[in-house]
């Protein structure tokens, strides 16, 4: 088909090109350009750190107390507290609490601290913990001590006497490979020794000196801990600009400050409260200006977000799952005292077992958990068996949930928390092992599931409050920051709304594919630009007919789940036809079983399209191994028996890709590749003669066909990739000025 | 099934994902029979080179005496673990030597049992690789010991793909002679920066110019990023399509059908 070049005019960005009558392409660009720079004006930063609404507090001699109109909470309680010398002392970690309660009524000293597990998923609240920021940098490396290599040693042949001489052969080249590294780090260990003493003391020097905060023009970053997971976390950086922190921790310890009622209510602008004397906090800290807690919008079960941010562009996340609701608790352990002394001879079980492989009847409410503390307690005692109710948890013929509570003794006070064995006889049979956990009773039950996390609907109302105190400071945090948010009742979420730009990405995009398939179906000329490589397609097919030879069609080493073999599929089906009606041969090796039958399918309804079904050969198209490298083998094998005359290269490689490419050149054959695997395209390109890169491999059936349909999909393709390049320029002048509205856009929510 | 698995993508529910997994448990399950006719592809083809005795018919032979072989020696050969009195008589050495061999650990110690079991518990696996200290029982642990399959593998199949893969480094050096001449101003270029790429990985690159690395660093950070950003956009795009294409009918080339 020709293609009247004077009514279309080439921009200078390569593959993309306008004709001339497409004035609303750069309308549409010229609206989202309009669109967004509005949403620069307004989306400005906020003001300045909270920290200079809060050091005037400081400043005033009622440090980390902030007084309200009408509402001095703890100024009469809590004695003035001197301003402190502002004499380098030492360096002081802070650390973010955060606290819990159900009960909102309670004092701030009596609700729960808890830990903060930096992660996304399912995850129990354990014992206190917290993140705070420390300095970090320079951190010299402590060298260790010096620790010499044993030696192995070598087993005696009389102990493998009575065995097979090839389990005494095994142990012999196990010893001599542990002799071997024995010997390799004696030689470390040798010149290693020699140098360690000075290590130790550079070590020694470096730290004494970071210690004094020495480094000229240091800057320290206070974040969260550094095996944080959650990147939302690492974003709420705490930076000071100053060379050493100073602060005066020769306050004394704060006293029992009795009941504080909580003020529940309190506006937002006055963030810290003191509870209790302390040193003040760095002037420059940054803190958080606003903590806030929701339902999670993203899970499946009852999350909580707990969140806080220092300013419009930080924010730190992260994830409370509460505990299900006891369904029987009683009341009366609702009032347990603060700081419960536990019994650490009593237990609660609770148990969910996996029992997949026994038929449970519909009225089942008999089973028997037979637990083996035999294990734990090492003194003989005899297992113990009770029978529990039937709670089933999921499907009815997959799990089990058996739900005991009750009390017993074990003699060996040292337990905790431990794993034991557990099997379960349900209607007389026996099920798979199971987890069963066994903790302490403080004061509330706890659950453990061995089946997939699941998290159940919570139906407590659960508030929270954020505050900072030292790194060793026990108990209640001095420094609370309120928050006016009401409680929070953690709930399944059907859909997943963190996810809402993706979902609203692609229905644009399916909507323009869309629009640009009923364009085509209304015969509107589509341009697409040439691509090399599908080009000689049919020339390198006539070449092959025209030497005798066949065509070998390697369809990469994916799965039918890969995108890129399907792609090459539908290329498959292409070259056979051209190969029927040019009456070669098409050779089409597998690596895997099910392309392997798609491949054969596909290559006979080509023939059958071409009219020369009897020509097809189902032999032809064959499955080798799963093996990467035996395909490898046996298809540089094909190439070096068979020779073909064109070698295609159409979907997902891996390493091999230069083994098969280096192996057809090598054959003289013309080789055409295709493939969206990025580390590979280098090879192919170097080694074939044309290759069709990333999405030009996906554009190849509608390239070869000119299908109307599928070119119309192809040009809704380039009309997205312009889109988000005027996104991406756009964004980049944005961030330039220090504006990441649009990465935030495009950024999921967790 | 496709609208459905956009759904699931967008959906947290417990629901979800179990028909998430139960999707994929399907998935494997054809792969499980697939193989089966794929195995009977790989037969028929060679037996059918044997029958036309093409070149290269000695091959086939190979390939169908390598099969069997494995198959037998996997099938057959194990050895029991001996009673635990007679167990407890071996030595440590050769103790641990049967268990490290059959993935099973030895302990000597209570609290070491309890961790292991703890350990093992918690990973969803089965004590049965924990044997008790001798004052307990082993709990009718059984080790199985395939010595012909293992040394096959070990000491034919892993070298042939050592083989195979070591290959690459050959096939490299012999595609940059010929990828690198600069017979054009871009393979000049391709030249040009092949060459500090290499100086900049290698001691000696340091020793030229101690900025070296991180030029190439940049190299591989800056230019190169952009470029393989900008294909995965196209390719990510291009996948869409694709599936947005078969999702909905438009393209059953794949199927074996055709595109109206």
């Amino acid at each position: 088909m020709g293609i009247n070049k004077n009514r279309y005019r080439r921009i200078p960005l390569k593959g993309f090109s306008v004709s001339k009558g497409r004035w609303w392409t750069f309308l549409v660009l010229g609206v989202f350009i309009l669109l967004i720079l509005p949403i620069f004006a307004v989306a400005q930063p906020e003001g300045d750190s909270p920290t200079e609404e809060t050091q005037p507090a400081m400043e005033e001699g009622t440090e980390g107390l902030v007084e309200e109109a009408g509402e001095p909470v703890l100024e009469d309680v809590v004695p003035e507290i001197s301003t402190p010398p502002m004499d380098p002392v030492e360096t002081v970690k802070y650390h973010f609490f955060i606290l819990h309660t159900t009960d909102p009524t309670l004092p701030v000293q009596e609700w729960d601290i808890l830990d903060r597990f930096p992660t996304n998923t399912s995850y129990t609240w354990q014992e206190p913990a917290y993140f705070g920021f420390w300095k970090t940098d320079p951190n010299p490396e402590d060298p260790g001590e010096l620790v010499e290599p044993t030696e192995p040693e070598k087993p005696d042949e009389a102990d493998f006497a009575d065995l097979p001489k090839e389990l005494y052969q095994e142990a012999i080249g196990r010893y001599e490979e542990a002799y071997k590294e024995y010997e390799d780090d004696l030689e470390g260990f040798a010149s290693y020794s020699e140098i360690h003493p000075r290590l130790l003391e550079e070590y020694k020097q470096e730290k004494a000196a970071f210690d004094q905060d020495t480094y000229p023009n240091l800057m320290h970053y206070y974040f969260f801990e550094r095996d944080v997971p959650n990147k939302k976390a690492k974003q709420a950086i705490y930076k000071l600009t100053v060379d050493q922190v100073e602060i005066d921790v020769s306050q004394p310890e704060p006293v029992d400050m009795g009941t504080v009622p909580v003020e529940s209510g309190a506006p937002i602008d006055t963030p810290v409260e003191a509870v209790g004397p302390a040193p003040p906090l760095p002037s420059d800290l940054k803190l958080p200006t606003e903590f806030w807690y929701e339902d999670r919008t993203n899970d499946g079960g009852g999350a909580i977000a707990l969140c806080w941010s220092t300013s419009s562009s930080d924010n730190a996340i992260t994830t409370y799952i509460p505990d299900p609701p006891p369904s029987d608790e009683p009341e009366e352990e609702k009032e347990a005292p603060v700081e419960p002394e536990y019994d650490l001879n009593k237990f609660e079980i609770n148990a969910w077992l996996y029992a997949p492989d026994v038929d449970v009847p519909a009225d089942l409410d008999d089973i028997t958990l037979t637990v083996d503390l035999r294990r734990l307690g090492g003194e003989g005692e005899a297992p113990l068996e009770f029978v529990g109710i039937v709670d089933k948890v999921g499907k009815p013929d997959y799990n089990l949930g058996l739900h005991y509570r009750g009390t017993f003794t074990i003699a060996d006070p040292k337990i905790g928390k431990h794993l034991i064995r557990a099997k379960a006889t349900i209607a007389g049979k026996k099920t798979r092992q199971g987890k069963v956990s066994l903790q302490k009773i403080l004061g509330a039950p706890v659950t453990m599931s061995n089946t997939e996390d699941s998290v159940s609907d919570n139906y407590y109302t659960h508030y929270f409050k954020l505050g900072i105190d030292t790194w060793d400071h026990e108990g209640t945090p001095r420094w609370i920051i309120q928050q006016d948010s009401p409680g929070v009742v953690a709930s399944t979420n059907i859909w997943n709304w963190a996810k809402w730009n993706t979902l609203l990405i692609v229905i644009l995009y399916m909507i323009g594919i869309f629009w640009f398939i009923s364009r085509a179906r209304k015969g509107a000329k589509l341009f697409v630009r040439r691509i090399a490589g599908l080009d000689h397609m049919e020339e390198a097919i006539g070449r092959a007919t025209e030497m005798g030879k066949p065509i070998l069609f390697v369809p990469g080493i994916g799965s039918m789940a890969d995108v890129a073999t399907i792609a090459a599929m539908n290329i498959l089906g292409q070259v056979a036809r051209k190969v029927a009606e040019y009456d070669s041969r098409i050779i089409v090796p597998n690596k895997d079983p099910i392309v392997m039958t798609v491949a054969q399918e596909v290559t006979q309804e080509g023939f059958i399209d071409a009219g020369h079904p009897d020509k097809y050969n189902r032999d032809d198209v064959f499955f080798l191994t799963e093996d990467q490298f035996s395909f490898t083998a046996a298809v540089d094998g094909i190439m070096v028996r068979d020779k073909p005359a064109t070698i295609l290269f159409m979907g997902m490689f891996y390493a091999e890709s230069l083994i098969l490419a280096e192996t057809g050149a090598g054959t003289g054959a013309i080789q055409i590749a295709g493939t969206d695997a990025l580390h590979q395209l280098p090879f192919f390109i170097t080694a074939c003669d044309y290759t069709l890169i990333g999405e030009e491999l996906y554009a190849a059936s509608a390239y070869l066909s000119r299908e109307p349909l599928l070119l119309g999909s192809l040009k809704g393709q380039d009309m997205a990739k312009a889109i988000i390049f005027a996104f991406l320029f756009v964004g980049v002048i944005l961030a330039t000025f220090g504006n990441d509205i649009l990465s935030r856009l495009f950024n999921s929510l967790s | 099934m496709g609208i459905i698995g956009i759904i699931l993508f967008f959906s947290p529910t417990q629901t979800a994902q179990a028909l998430r997994n139960d999707l994929s448990n399907w998935g494997r399950i054809i792969l499980a029979f697939a193989m089966i006719v794929g195995i009977y592809s790989l037969l028929n083809h060679h037996y059918h080179k044997l029958k036309r005795k093409v070149p290269g018919w000695g091959y086939s032979i190979i390939v169908y005496v390598g099969m069997i072989m494995m198959v037998v020696c996997g099938w057959t050969y194990k050895i029991e673990l001996p009673e635990r009195e007679e167990f407890g008589t071996w030595s440590p050495a050769k103790q641990e030597l049967l268990l490290k061999m059959n993935g099973a650990r030895f302990v000597d110690s209570e609290e070491e049992r309890v961790r292991v079991n703890d350990e093992l518990l918690t990973r969803d696996l089965p004590p049965k690789g924990v044997i008790d200290t001798p004052e307990g029982h082993l709990d009718g642990l059984e080790i199985v010991r395939r010595v012909p399959i293992i040394w096959l593998y070990d000491f034919i199949f892993v070298p042939m793909q050592a083989t195979m893969f070591s290959l690459l480094a050959f096939y490299i050096a012999s595609a940059a002679y010929r990828a690198f001449r600069a017979r054009t101003p871009e393979a000049t270029v391709l030249l040009v920066t092949a060459i500090l790429m290499m100086l900049g990985r290698v001691p000696i690159g340091e020793l030229i110019w101690d900025k070296f690395p991180q030029f190439t660093d940049w190299i591989l950070n800056t230019p190169s990023m952009a470029v393989m950003r900008a294909i995965l956009i196209g390719v990510g795009l291009g996948m869409i399509a694709t599936s947005i294409r078969i999702i909905f009918g438009i393209e059953r080339t794949y199927m074996g059908g055709g595109g109206d």
